[in-house]
């Protein structure tokens, strides 16, 4: 197997992961800087169809302090004010980054980036992601495309490199390095999409983005934060391409079935309904019988419709050929819109890994940027960017602090992790190519085998690990509110999810691989059952309903500030990993002074267990 | 089955097809003979990042039925730097876009 030598090890090369190679590179010219991405960095990760805004900017009047207010409004006054303060000040400085790297603005006669929200600033992205990579290879780092990150190295608890896979002809190389950025961005694909069969994947979220980080690190020991804050958009039905374009780009109102205009009925906590606020609104509409509701654009001059058709090709180019399907232009018919499935994101949500005002997690040489990051939400592109770029950093400063690991106790942590990484090929291997080394583990798999067969699981190893992945969806739509039960649910269907998602996981031991696509898909069902186990925890754990619609309990139904302003946390503790998952809740108190000062790193992680 | 191929204008470009190389989700492989295959149609995201790379416009995307399809379809061609969409409304008619 090929070792690799680098100093910083970035997994994910999406907007977190390109900074943060780009920023080390910088303040570090000699040191060695390596990207695995699974995909091609060019068109990888969320950004793969280009965006039409930056969401995360200060516009003028705005500072660090406003939009930290502005994010804590909208989070139910529980985020973490350390890490949206830093990456805050960070914001612009991306921005401007981006601009210098080509992307293209929109300015007002003042020649401001033209401001599209109160956080947001008009841009024309569809390239954005292109850009970023010049950027990239401009720098010097070293990009590794089609190679999947599948586990991380440890040695004495500490992240000594990772184990990673390559697409193109199944091999294995193990990388050994001084600090490892998880930037592999959220989690799709633990509830069902809005629709199935053909449109599986017609998901808001990246159907790539499978939570591979969250549970290489989980499986590390690391701390993971606030999960029941699952992030469930409101988009447009059935393509689920983003709102905002015409709520806030063109500003069309929302009307219900019979032509209301249905915000105006709802009282929110600011003047301006949140995102958040929209979603609710629009669920009850529905629920009471109102629905389906729309973004009216039938006021829009056809000049308008025609630059929403421009908005639409440069970040989700199939919304205009819903128009299309329907005969129509985007000025003569409203837009249908509804709640997307639940996602575990942290750019936009609270869930992911627990991390300090530097961006380390809990686990030594371990650091965490962007969606892939808990606590600050309301980042995107630039905050995640702010996040990569501090991890970075941080990781200079901590360099001189690494000690070569000893070859003896290398060796036996990278077969430790390769073992597991190919234990669904080993499955696989037919007849012919049976080697007694192997002749064991073959054994017992047929026997456990002719279980799958009996629970009606398709043979063909393709076939299975996609039902094994759906079965895991319709678990968590029915008992874990899933868009079908309306987005809420109660201990009792949780308690029941979490038999049946042990069940899965059982299941899952079985999945086989033909090839390296196959083992890579194995891999993310493996990650998205252990994922959906830790938010079935979280779920149970916090017995309140602090987020509407995010987090929403049928048993606990109202805000209860004085037990549960507090994150939710978990650990999986390592020594356990091997055997049935056992689950640690640690509570860790808010942090609300966001002084720069540094005294916010200890106090984030001085909470208590319970 | 959303990204729809056109087997006739498929070229095989390269070793590495470049539409295979950008798609986010590695679903797009070269078999040995014959135009690019998807392993798996229905796990599309729709993204678009193959049909503007494809020198050869043999790639489309479209709505699944499920998802409320009728037929329209999209094709991209990049000219000096900006890309040209063609919409294909259902009734047969195009309409060019560039962005
Ligand atoms: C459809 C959509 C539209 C959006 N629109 C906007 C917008 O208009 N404005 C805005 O500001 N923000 C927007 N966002 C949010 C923004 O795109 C994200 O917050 C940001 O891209 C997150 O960056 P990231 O690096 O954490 O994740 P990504 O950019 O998704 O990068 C994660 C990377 O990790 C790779 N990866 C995953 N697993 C592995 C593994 N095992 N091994 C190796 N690599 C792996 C993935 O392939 C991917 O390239 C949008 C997001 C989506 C999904
Ligand atoms: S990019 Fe176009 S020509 Fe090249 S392999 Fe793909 S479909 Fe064929
Ligand atoms: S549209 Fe996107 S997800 Fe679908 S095959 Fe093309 S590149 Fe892959």
């Amino acid at each position: 197997m090929d070792v690799l030598d680098t100093d910083w090890l970035v997994l994910g090369g999406g907007a977190a992961g390109i900074m943060a190679a780009i920023r080390a590179k910088e303040l570090c010219p000699t040191c060695r800087v390596t990207v695995i991405e699974k995909a091609n960095v060019q068109r990888s990760g969320c950004l793969a169809a280009g965006i039409n805004a930056i969401n995360a900017y200060l516009n003028p009047g705005e500072t660090a302090e406003s939009f930290l207010s502005y994010v804590k409004a909208e989070f139910a006054n529980l985020v973490r004010d350390d890490l949206v303060y830093t990456l805050a000040e960070r914001l612009n400085e991306m921005t401007d980054r981006l601009v210098e790297w080509g992307l293209p603005v929109f300015r007002d006669e003042q020649g401001r980036y033209l401001r599209r929200g109160r956080a947001s600033v008009q841009i024309n992205g569809e390239a954005i992601k292109p850009l970023m990579v010049a950027a990239l290879h401009q720098s010097g780092a070293e990009v590794f495309n089609h190679r999947v990150a599948t586990d991380l190295i440890i040695i004495n608890d500490r992240v000594v490199g990772a184990l990673v896979l390559n697409l193109a002809d199944g091999s294995f190389t193990s990388v050994r390095a001084k600090g490892v950025l998880i930037a592999t961005g959220g989690v799709s694909g633990i509830y069902g999409p809005n629709a199935g069969g053909a449109a599986r994947h017609k998901q808001w979220y990246s159907p790539f983005n499978a939570g591979a980080g969250w549970a290489m690190a989980a499986r590390a020991g690391a701390e993971l934060t606030s999960l029941e804050m699952r992030f469930i958009a409101l988009r447009v039905a059935h393509t689920m391409a983003p709102t905002g374009t015409l709520a806030q780009g063109v500003r069309t109102p929302h009307i219900n079935r019979i032509n209301a205009h249905y915000l105006n009925d709802y009282t929110y906590e600011q003047v301006e309904p949140t995102t958040a606020e929209r979603l609710w609104a629009t669920l009850q509409e529905e629920k009471q019988g109102r629905g389906p509701c729309y973004l009216d654009t039938r006021g829009l001059t056809p000049e308008q419709g025609k630059r929403l058709q421009k908005a639409y090709l440069s970040m989700c180019p199939t919304q205009v050929l819903q128009w299309s399907d329907a005969g129509k232009r985007p000025e003569e018919m409203p837009v249908p819109i509804t709640g997307s499935e639940p996602y575990l994101v942290g750019g936009h949500g609270m869930a992911g890994l627990w991390i300090d005002e530097r961006r380390r997690t809990t686990v030594t040489g371990l650091y965490a940027a962007g969606d892939a990051a808990g606590g600050a939400p309301k980042k995107y592109v630039t905050g995640s960017m702010a996040e990569g770029a501090i991890a970075a950093e941080t990781f200079l400063e901590e360099i001189q602090d690494w000690q070569e690991p000893n070859p003896g106790a290398w060796k036996v942590a990278v077969d430790r992790a390769l073992q597991r990484a190919k234990e669904p090929l080993l499955f696989n291997v037919n007849a012919s190519q049976k080697t007694d080394e192997h002749s064991n583990s073959i054994g017992s798999a047929v026997s456990r085998n002719s279980l799958i067969n009996s629970k009606n699981v398709a043979t063909d190893g393709k076939n299975q690990i996609r039902q094994l992945e759906e079965q895991l969806q319709a678990v968590m739509d029915r008992w874990a509110g899933g868009r079908p039960a309306g987005y809420v649910y109660d201990a009792e269907g949780l308690l029941r999810a979490q038999q049946e998602v042990d069940y899965l996981i059982e299941a899952g031991r079985e999945l086989k691989a033909g090839d390296a696509y196959e083992l890579m898909r194995v891999h993310e069902v493996w990650d998205r059952l252990l994922l959906a186990r830790l938010l079935l925890a979280h779920m149970l754990y916090r017995k309140e309903s602090r987020w509407p619609v995010y987090q929403s309990r049928l048993d606990y139904p109202s805000r209860d500030d004085q037990r549960w302003r507090i994150f939710v946390n978990s650990r999986i503790p390592v020594q356990n990993v091997q055997k049935k998952i056992e689950i640690k809740i640690i509570e860790r108190p808010p942090v609300d002074s966001h002084g720069t000062g540094g005294q916010s790193v200890l106090s984030a992680f001085g909470g208590g267990t319970a | 089955m959303t990204l729809l191929i056109d087997a006739q204008r498929c070229r095989r470009c390269g070793e590495q097809p470049r539409c295979a190389d950008v798609c986010p989700g590695n679903l797009l492989v070269l078999p040995e003979r014959g135009h690019i295959i998807s392993r798996e149609p229905d796990d599309c995201w729709d993204c678009g990042a193959c049909i503007k790379v494809c020198p050869q416009q043999a790639l489309a995307v479209s709505l699944p039925p499920e998802a409320g399809g009728q037929g329209s379809t999209l094709r991209a061609k990049q000219i000096a730097g900006k890309i040209r969409w063609t919409l294909e409304h259902p009734d047969g008619r195009l309409e060019t876009i560039e962005l």
